[in-house]
């Protein structure tokens, strides 16, 4: 009897994680036809709390990218990577590694980076005296956007193309967090 | 024969209308130290490192709290990960360090075979479902050797089987599991405007006697249907609701929820003291 009431639930989680797909033949005969297409309020929720989360941990992430191709990498994400942690500020960590493997989805080389160092910043207190290393200019741009006015990131969806972009260089940047009471400082170590 | 979690009466701790606690108001409430009688705390807020622990321990020491969460899948299943092991220790350890008043999660499930959604879906109550679910109650208060306390869901979904009502599902639950109950008011209001019916035979047959504190917040409205967002004021209506259990001898501490376009703490701290003068 456990299994039939497990194969409903797990009927319902895939229909959900098909984000936007209204799946009125498999769901027909476990939900009532009036209160079927509501399966598209849960769809919103999950996309809508995970989004949530990762705009908070990627903020300068998604200034460089925009807002709309934030959302649709965070869509790819949850269609083909799936949310795998009961703890879900863990998805940060596993969107951080879905960018890295990515590429063929973003085709931008900072976006990992940026996406490394957002968590590294936004997950600051479990870092405090770790080190991580970058190539050199990821640092500069974050910086860049980290100092830009929100206004200015809404005022163009695409702009990233406006921002002048360094290349990454070929040494690397060393950085750590240092503590100090309740606050914390992103810093250069030297070379 | 089902075990039973170690028998906790309801707790006294806390009495008249608490405030949710959010991150961005710990500071100018560790500050200003204002007149709330207690504290829910989220404990997904601080399932991570980080001074905000200090500040809880400040907050624990000059107020009561209870602690909240949503991911418990009480209705659902891990799978094969063992991730979830992770999630319950560390729950686990922040009940035995603060030692909440009360610690709640939802008669829901948010996970199924490896898949977790971080939302509050509606269990399908089957016989097997009830099985299953007491099961599992059973599984986590002898985990956590503390009593559940499992709070009602808006559901937008109606299953085409189904062997019990909400109600009574409810009541078979806490008769098998001797869980508590944490009434959300607003839900309950939510189901009701969403399906045109009136609430008030639910609410007089809901089990009070089992319920440790009421939930209280404001949805919105999309497409036709109201959602339960936390992201607007409690409307009057549900405070005339509450109202109305208070003057039948049912005066259950009652907390306001914000989880969307959360206000400064002050107009969030106006809005608690707007239901308390309402209610005396």
């Amino acid at each position: 009897m456990n299994t039939d009431y497990l194969k409903s639930l797990q009927l319902l989680s895939r229909a959900i994680y098909d984000l936007g797909s209204s799946h009125s033949n498999s769901l027909g005969e476990l939900l009532t036809q009036d209160t079927l297409p509501r399966i598209e309020v849960y769809q919103r929720h999950l996309f809508g709390n995970i989004y949530n989360v990762l705009s908070q941990d990627f903020p300068i992430l998604e200034k460089y990218i925009s807002y709309n191709n934030f959302r649709f990498l965070i869509k790819e994400f949850i269609l083909g990577h799936h949310i795998k942690s009961a703890n879900i500020f863990a998805s940060s960590k596993q969107f951080k590694s879905f960018l890295k493997r990515s590429f063929a989805i973003h085709r931008d080389d900072m976006v990992p980076y940026l996406a490394e160092l957002d968590y590294f910043w936004s997950y600051a207190p479990s870092h405090i005296g770790q080190t991580l290393s970058l190539p050199e200019g990821v640092l500069t741009l974050w910086q860049s956007l980290l100092q830009r006015e929100e206004g200015d990131a809404s005022a163009d969806q695409n702009n990233g193309a406006l921002l002048e972009k360094p290349t990454l260089g070929e040494h690397q940047q060393v950085l750590t967090i240092l503590s100090t009471d309740d606050h914390w400082t992103l810093s250069l170590l030297p070379t | 024969m089902r075990s039973k979690a170690p028998v906790q009466s309801r707790p006294h701790a806390i009495e008249g209308v608490g405030l949710g606690l959010r991150l961005q108001h710990i500071d100018t409430i560790l500050e200003n130290t204002p007149h709330v009688p207690w504290f829910e705390v989220m404990v997904e807020d601080f399932l991570t490192p980080g001074p905000h622990h200090n500040k809880l321990e400040k907050l624990a020491e000059d107020y009561p709290i209870t602690f909240h969460s949503v991911g418990l899948n009480v209705g659902g299943s891990e799978g094969p990960n063992g991730r979830e092991w992770c999630y319950l220790k560390s729950l686990k350890e922040l009940y035995e360090l603060y030692k909440p008043a009360v610690i709640s999660d939802h008669l829901c499930w948010s996970a199924q075979g490896g898949l977790y959604h971080h939302d509050l879906l509606p269990i399908p109550r089957t016989h097997a479902a009830l099985e299953y679910v007491c099961e599992r109650i059973d599984f986590l208060q002898n985990y956590f050797r503390r009593t559940l306390c499992l709070e009602n869901i808006t559901t937008y979904l109606d299953f085409q089987e189904e062997d019990f009502s909400e109600l009574s599902f409810i009541k078979e639950v806490v008769q098998r599991t001797g869980c508590c109950l944490l009434l959300d008011l607003s839900n309950v209001l939510i189901n009701y405007l969403n399906r045109d019916e009136d609430p008030q035979t639910y609410l007089h047959a809901f089990p009070l006697e089992q319920v440790s504190y009421i939930h209280l917040s404001g949805g919105s409205k999309r497409d036709g249907l109201h959602i339960d967002s936390h992201s607007s004021a409690v409307q009057a209506e549900d405070i005339a609701v509450l109202k109305a259990l208070y003057q039948r001898g049912h005066a259950l501490p009652a907390l306001v929820e914000r989880d969307e376009d959360i206000p400064p703490f002050q107009i969030f701290e106006d809005e608690r003291q707007r239901i308390e003068d309402a209610l005396r």
